[in-house]
């Protein structure tokens, strides 16, 4: 590199630059999983397991009000949980990078500060495509139906995955403080652990006991069920949507601000 | 090409860097010397603007770390202790994904990762994924991701820990070749040998401070310089001993050593045991150790790691 190039590299690369650098870091993390069929395939296959067992096991047990298949209640539900649950990913492999001095690397390069978080985040966000299709796939097979229109349920899907960009966001945040992978997805686990299950996410909550229902109603992953199973089913969606659309603002603006500000920190 | 004044950078209650002042110029190579904690990871972190400085005045390839920090990445290759390639990837993906970051066309960077791969003797292994490398394939990827940009700073951070005497060789010409096209090279090492074999000027750590600095030869002047040990039978030692007294000779753990600055005592000492009836039953050179530098240096007996 001459003098004269390393003299042009503005210390603000331009939105092209940091996309075809984002791209280029989301392609990296992709790269591995579509070489190898065992991971596509695990990655494919954890959803349709948890539609079956939730479905076939617990199914049955669970009455809901209005007389709802719960199949077309699970279903939903499971899109939320499943895109949750890639965070965990993302801040496993970013605490990996980390500790293998991979990030090192891409920051010592003339690589925009953002373009490796995007990066990651956009590798996730794929992921999760790939997963809500299969589970929408599983579960209209199962009997799952799409009441409340095309539209609608595109809304759907693209409030999942904007959910769970924001998690996502978090799960880095969360890399960068934790460092250690292991340890990463262990918090990681037990703090998510009771905001899946103490949620809408599997079962109407008016079954729950009386003291527990306040707290899963106001469990954003509620929020965020209840909004999806609005748009997919039918019915009014104006007020559980403005609800979880706000909850993902406002946690997406918090965390990606703290996802910032640890990155920019590493240095420190 | 790189420029340190007063250099400082503390970690909470310890000072890794206390007053850190360097200078390398075009084309040479400088070696950080020290042991481990001396502050040389530290120094090539901050170099490399992974880590902000907490003082002083840092500019590299003409830019200054503080204001130019992507001018200066722009600038520099870094090799890092542990070698920072992507494990799930392939070798020529992982030159390729830095080429494709640094901005080179699609045509360009296959080129160059191509070029890379045969330079660095890894071109039967480029699509291998990286984790099947050896340690000492694994470094010399490393060095090629390195090099993808073009850098005319080269950072070596520890470029043949963990290597067999035959990576390290191999390393080493590398690193030569590269300064023979032009690079400006610092580099860390904990061998005496390594900065000796590699570098133009060496400067010494302890603990966050330049202890000495200078060529090889002038640290080694400073720490008392070569030694000769003679072996001879038992019972000929304080004969032996008494024959080179004037040179400086004494008895040093069931041999004699002798200071030996230049070959002339070698002769000598031979000269003087043959007319004496000594038969010498081995004769050995001596460099001194780092250890010996820098008990020397530090005035303490701290083991080096």
């Amino acid at each position: 590199m001459s003098a004269a190039t390393a003299d042009f590299y503005n210390e603000r690369p331009g939105v092209a630059r940091t996309s075809h650098q984002s791209l280029a870091l989301a392609w990296r993390t992709l790269r591995p999983l579509l070489r190898s069929p065992v991971m596509i395939v695990t990655d494919a296959l954890r959803p349709v397991l948890l539609v079956l067992l939730f479905n076939f096991v617990f199914g049955g047990s669970i009455t809901l009000p209005g007389g709802l298949k719960y199949i077309s209640y699970l279903v939903p539900g499971i899109l939320v949980q499943q895109v949750a649950f890639f965070s965990a990913l993302t801040a496993a492999g970013m605490a990996a990078d980390m500790t293998n001095h991979i990030l090192d690397r891409f920051r010592s390069l003339p690589v925009a500060r953002s373009a490796y978080l995007t990066g990651r985040v956009l590798a996730d966000t794929a992921r999760m495509l790939l997963s809500e299709a299969v589970i929408i796939t599983v579960g209209v097979a199962l009997g799952f139906r799409f009441g409340g229109g095309f539209a609608a349920g595109a809304g759907g899907l693209l409030l999942g995955v904007a959910f769970g960009v924001s998690v996502a966001w978090l799960g880095v945040a969360t890399a960068m403080v934790v460092r250690n992978p292991e340890l990463v997805q262990m918090v990681w686990f037990v703090s998510m652990m009771p905001l899946i299950f103490a949620s809408s996410i599997f079962a109407s909550p008016s079954r729950m006991p009386g003291w527990l229902q306040p707290l899963v109603r106001a469990n954003p992953l509620s929020v965020v069920a209840d909004a999806e199973r609005a748009l997919l089913l039918g019915g009014p969606a104006a007020t559980p949507v403005w609800h979880a659309v706000a909850w993902i603002a406002g946690s997406s603006v918090v965390f990606f601000a703290w996802a910032v500000h640890r990155y920019r920190s590493l240095g420190g | 090409m790189i420029e340190v004044e007063g250099l400082v950078r503390r970690f909470r209650s310890t000072t890794a860097l206390d007053g850190i002042d360097l200078a390398v110029s075009a084309g040479s190579v400088l070696a950080l010397l020290g042991p481990n904690g001396s502050g040389k990871t530290t120094t090539i972190r901050i170099l490399s603007t992974l880590l902000r400085p907490d003082a002083g005045r840092v500019t590299v390839a003409g830019f200054d770390l503080r204001t130019r920090p992507m001018a200066v990445r722009a600038a520099i290759g870094l090799t890092g202790q542990y070698a920072s390639v992507d494990e799930t990837l392939t070798g020529r993906e992982n030159l390729e994904l830095i080429g494709s970051l640094l901005g080179l066309r699609k045509a360009e960077r296959k080129a160059r990762a191509a070029a890379l791969l045969r330079r660095m003797d890894l071109a039967a292994a480029a699509g291998r994924s990286a984790r099947t490398y050896s340690g000492g394939m694994r470094r010399r990827l490393d060095l090629a991701v390195s090099l993808c940009g073009r850098p005319r700073v080269l950072f070596l951070d520890e470029p043949t820990a963990g290597l067999d005497p035959h990576g390290r060789i191999g390393l080493w010409d590398t690193i030569r070749d590269l300064v023979a096209e032009g690079a400006t090279v610092l580099l860390t090492t904990q061998y005496l040998e390594e900065a000796d074999q590699l570098a133009d000027r060496i400067v010494m750590l302890d603990r966050g401070r330049v202890i000495a600095e200078g060529t090889s030869a002038e640290l080694k002047a400073r720490t008392g310089g070569q030694v000769l040990d003679i072996q001879a039978p038992a019972d000929d030692l304080a004969k032996a001993a008494d024959v080179l007294a004037d040179l400086g000779g004494g008895p040093h753990s069931g041999a004699i050593r002798v200071p030996a600055p230049g070959p002339a005592v070698v002769a000598e000492s031979l000269r003087r045991l043959e007319a004496a009836g000594i038969a010498v039953t081995g004769l050995a050179l001596h460099q001194p150790s780092l250890d010996e530098v820098f008990i020397r240096l530090t005035g303490s007996a701290e083991q080096p790691a």
